[in-house]
């Protein structure tokens, strides 16, 4: 019996009718009994990880102007379901962020960008925007170009914060502070040295990713996907990349699935000494940062050599890559694969036995299991934890499932926990770019192109030039790709978590909705339960083990 | 001719010369530099918002007992300087004494352990 | 009587000039050291081999604006960066560069030194206090914490020196260790005494009061342009004068070791023996990651200070009953 036909035969008439897409499965519920769907699917069925929960506006005519969409995931049975609410315009939904804690973040957002808001939420506040913000930027009727008459936001809306005692301090962390990886603020509130309270406040950097999508075309939208996780730009690609293809109901051919899995995986590698960098640097160990970004600027060096830009590539294509590898890339990156494993003992030599790491790392921000998943953490956080999860293999994507490799797992959940599995995971990646510069297969690197994408340009002005493609060329610059009526959602295993593309299509050229279920936002929401009855000192190293990147957590 | 003045001349020199170091360069500093503050540039350093509250913060009482239990041992380690300089001439007796007077120091020092003074909460 | 004075000021002035010196080059080593770790080159433009770095390190800071914080409490904030040199300086009145080379010869040298550096501490406290701001407060604070735990090792590893020369005259402390140096007899107090050293000198790992990565800029958050200057001239004066009296109370002062090349001169040995120790510390600097602060704090209390107390009493056992 599936999902659906339990849940009618459990709740009746609050159950709406069911919807599949592409395999995936939308039921609708009535606001009423949400918080007991909720409840009953995450106790009784299994469904422990909420991975997303977004808004979206119908469109200002409609009845049910706005639905609040929910996605559960069984991580046991790797089932996943989507339910959806719809309501009218001031109408209230009851919060489920205490079924799932993680939902507390999401709702605040929805709430600022939609203003919907829900009922029992502990501190429905905006989360993006300043407090004295009027308007809620992501309903259709709101302007793109914002309200350039007025200006909302003159600082300072954002520092009331209630001490939880009254005989403490509040230390102000950021957002211009070296240690907060950007323009991240933390609000600490201290008795001595030791963390009672730790209140992250993030908005700083928001750019209304987003909002912007709904205004361009598919492939317009690429660019904008660069700079979510600037330090693994070739990662937001794919996923964006892959829930087009997914809405369009494509694959790429072998060979550009294989190039895609060299780029994301460098990216992992270069994220993760990013990370390493930094963390160290955090915690005083000043040199691994120069040598981690020694290893980093070859990698910068390789995508140079096949994308031509070394930070935004916006290489990937729908349904394949841009160009085909240079001859000189697969030597390049041979010597990389071969040298990259002595670089990786090289900082454990400075780092894994050093009795002062030690004390700083071990112990410190502890995350257990259970918590790790309540708080809808993914990624090496989520593994460090001792959660055997890696959507590489729970729903491999892009041709993972030919690769060998191993997902390491923690023990202990702290700091030194996640920074071993970060090092394994980087030469685990190592070890796929080994296997795919082995295997890599010849033949097209692109699905019908000029259909999906932009034509060969010999074909359009060159000596093979002819009309279709000059057709294809026009089709292509005035409309781009139409998908059909419909909506998906896909999530690749980014360096930080689970990085998903949540795409509403109304089967015109542009997104109707994007949604960016954005993993550092979501491990950043921890930081609280990581800091608490800490030292000052561990909350640079609670965000330095999180790894966030600011450029992702604001969107 | 060396020993004609005290030792300690050279030290009292040395005290108006690092004192007039600090200051002149300071001075020339001051004369040389540019001058252009505005409210914003003067404001103390809170990364980048308006001061939650006022600079002159709350501290821990932790840093009390670290001055307490600082001023108890260093009262009790200045008794060992004279003691260590004689302590040849002393002989066997005075390290019979000192053995002692170091272990009711270790009493105490015991005692401030066992009560948590030395925890860092 | 007036001739002796000129000379006195003399000497004075010429100790001045080269602890200035070592300070200006300690910068360019600490630099280059840095930059020789982590497979970089380090300053290279501004001279031969970018050894006018720090002259024109110097220069930039002289021009650069002062910005004095508002509501600061302004006595203590013109006079902490002054205090933050002074110290350093004194020091060198009794450090014996040779066994007739020094200004003058206290016989109360480890005393005077012991109270002369621990006036440092004011000027970090004080600066953290005057700036009515929280980062250089809180820093100052773990800077007093830090400094006065670390003062007791200090002084308890210089008592077990004492103990064996029987003076407190830095020249008599040299000219004992003329067959054996001190740290061969004192192993235990010398490693006490340079994890207290750079302790007291908040350099890394122990750089806890000016932790860049949680507080910013610890103490010196607000000061900027040549009274930021004198916080960081003062730092390296200590760590010169620290290592100087390292080198008198352990390394044998300008003795050579193991009487070898003799016909160096005793101070050239002196100047080399300081800079290695120097050079140590830059390079647990650029080694070692932070320790956190109550770690740092304990490490002091509950490790440090048993054990060169142990040392005292075994020291006393071995010299009374051990001839």
């Amino acid at each position: 019996m599936g999902i659906f036909e339990s849940l009618k035969a459990r709740f009746g008439e609050a159950i709406g009718d069911a919807r599949e897409f592409r395999g995936e499965e939308t039921i609708y519920v009535s606001k009423e009994y949400l918080k007991n769907i909720c409840l009953w699917l995450r106790d009784v069925k299994g469904f422990n990880f909420l991975v997303d929960l977004c808004g979206v506006d119908r469109g200002v005519g409609k009845t049910d102007r706005f639905e609040v969409v929910y996605l559960l995931r069984n991580m046991d049975t790797r089932e996943q379901v989507r339910l959806k609410v719809r309501i009218r315009d001031g109408e209230r939904v009851d919060t489920v962020s205490d079924v799932w804690p993680t939902a507390n973040w999401h709702e605040r957002e929805v709430y600022d960008m939609f203003g919907i808001e829900f009922e029992g939420h502990s501190n429905l506040e905006r989360l993006y925007l300043p407090d004295d913000y009027e308007g809620f930027p992501l309903r259709k009727d709101y302007p793109v170009r914002g309200d350039t008459n007025r200006i909302f936001y003159e600082g300072g809306a954002k520092t009331k914060y209630k001490p939880k005692r009254n005989d403490t301090t509040i230390l102000n962390m950021g957002p211009q502070h070296p240690s907060t990886h950007g323009v991240l603020r933390v609000i600490l509130e201290l008795e001595g040295e030791t963390i009672v309270d730790a209140c992250p406040i993030v908005g700083y950097l928001h750019r209304g990713t987003e909002k912007l999508a709904e205004q361009k075309t598919y492939f317009q939208v690429l660019p904008l996907t660069d700079r979510l996780d600037y330090l693994a730009p070739p990662s937001n690609n794919l996923a964006y990349i892959l829930a087009v293809e997914k809405l369009l109901g494509i694959e790429p051919p072998a060979r550009a699935k294989y190039i895609r899995v060299i780029m994301t995986e460098l990216a992992r590698i270069a994220s993760h000494l990013i990370w390493l960098g930094t963390h160290a640097m955090d915690i005083g160990a000043a040199t691994v940062f120069l040598y981690t970004f020694r290893e980093r600027e070859y990698i910068y060096e390789l995508w140079e050599m096949v994308a031509g830009a070394r930070f935004h590539q916006s290489y990937f294509r729908i349904g394949g890559v841009k160009e085909d590898l240079p001859e000189e890339f697969i030597p390049a990156l041979k010597k990389f694969v071969d040298t990259f494993p002595r670089k990786i003992d090289e900082y454990e030599g400075l780092l894994t036995n050093n009795k002062i790491w030690r004390v700083r790392t071990e112990g410190v921000a502890v995350l257990s299991k259970e918590d790790a998943i309540r708080y809808g953490v993914t990624g090496p956080i989520l593994r460090g934890s001792g959660v055997k999860w890696d959507l590489r293999k729970a729903y491999p994507y892009s041709g993972y499932e030919e690769f060998r490799f191993e997902i390491p797992v923690g023990e202990v959940g702290d700091t030194f926990s996640r920074y071993l599995v970060r090092l394994e995971e980087m030469r685990q990646s190592r070890e796929i770019l080994k296997q795919a510069v082995e295997k890599l297969p010849d033949g097209p690197i692109k699905f019908e192109p000029g259909k999906y994408s932009f034509p060969d340009p010999e074909e359009v002005k060159g000596s093979r030039a002819n009309i279709e493609a000059l057709i294809h060329q026009f089709k292509q610059v005035i409309e781009g790709v139409k998908p059909p009526v419909g909506e998906v959602y896909q999530a690749v295993e980014a360096p930080k978590g689970e990085l998903g593309f949540y795409i509403v299509s109304d089967g015109s050229e542009k997104p109707y909705r994007m949604r960016i279920r954005s993993p550092s936002l979501i491990n950043l929401q921890a930081l609280p339960l990581l800091v608490r009855g800490h030292k000052v000192a561990d909350v640079v190293t609670a965000i330095g083990s999180i790894d966030i990147v600011l450029g992702e957590v604001d969107k | 001719m060396y020993q004609a003045i005290s030792p300690y001349v050279p030290v009292l020199i040395l005290i108006l010369l690092a004192v007039l170091f600090g200051v002149v360069t300071l001075l020339i500093a001051w004369l040389v530099r540019p001058n252009a503050p505005y409210s914003e540039k003067l404001s103390p350093y809170e990364c980048g918002v308006e001061p939650l509250q006022p600079g002159k913060l709350r501290m821990s009482i932790r840093f009390f007992v670290i001055v307490l239990l600082f001023l108890l041992f260093d009262v009790e380690a200045v008794f060992m300087y004279p003691w260590a300089v004689m302590y040849k001439p002393l002989g066997w007796w005075g390290f019979i004494e000192m053995a002692l007077f170091v272990i009711i120091l270790f009493v105490g020092y015991i005692y401030a352990w066992l009560k948590g003074a030395l925890e860092w909460e | 009587m007036l001739e002796t004075v000129i000379l006195t000021i003399a000497k004075i002035i010429i100790f001045f000039a080269v602890l200035m010196f070592f300070v200006a080059y300690g910068t360019y080593a600490e630099r280059k050291v840095a930059g020789g770790i982590q497979d970089r080159i380090g300053p290279l433009h501004c001279g031969p081999f970018g050894l006018l770095q720090p002259l024109a390190d110097g220069l930039k800071l002289f021009f650069k604006e002062d910005i004095t914080v508002a509501k600061s409490d302004k006595p203590t904030y013109y006079i902490a960066p002054i205090l933050a040199v002074v110290p350093a300086i004194l020091v060198i009145a009794v450090i014996p560069v040779d066994e007739n080379i020094m200004i003058t010869d206290l016989n109360i040298a480890l005393l005077y030194f012991l109270a002369v550096s621990s006036l440092s501490v004011y000027a970090i406290m004080l600066g953290g206090w005057a700036g009515n701001s929280k980062y250089p407060l809180l820093g100052g604070l773990r800077s007093a914490s830090q400094f006065i735990s670390y003062e007791l090792v200090l002084g308890l590893s210089i008592v077990c020196v004492a103990m064996l020369v029987g003076s407190f005259s830095l020249r008599d402390v040299v000219l004992y260790q003329k067959d054996m140096w001190m740290v061969f007899k004192q192993p235990i107090a010398f490693i006490c005494y340079m994890i207290a050293a750079i302790a007291e000198l908040n350099r890394a790992p122990f750089d806890l009061p000016e932790a860049e990565s949680e507080l910013v800029g610890g103490y010196h958050t607000e000061y900027s342009s040549m009274k930021f200057a004198m916080f960081f001239l003062g730092e390296y004066a200590n760590m010169v004068v620290s290592s100087a009296i390292a080198t008198c109370l352990f390394l044998g002062g300008w003795y050579a070791p193991f009487s070898i090349l003799p016909f160096i001169p005793g101070f050239i040995w002196f100047l080399i023996k300081t800079f290695l120790i120097f050079f140590f510390m830059l390079w647990i600097r650029w080694t070692y990651p932070r320790v956190r602060f109550d770690q740092l704090m304990g490490m002091s209390w509950k490790v440090l200070m048993p054990v060169v107390l142990l040392n005292i009493l075994v020291t006393g056992f071995i010299v009374t009953f051990g001839r």
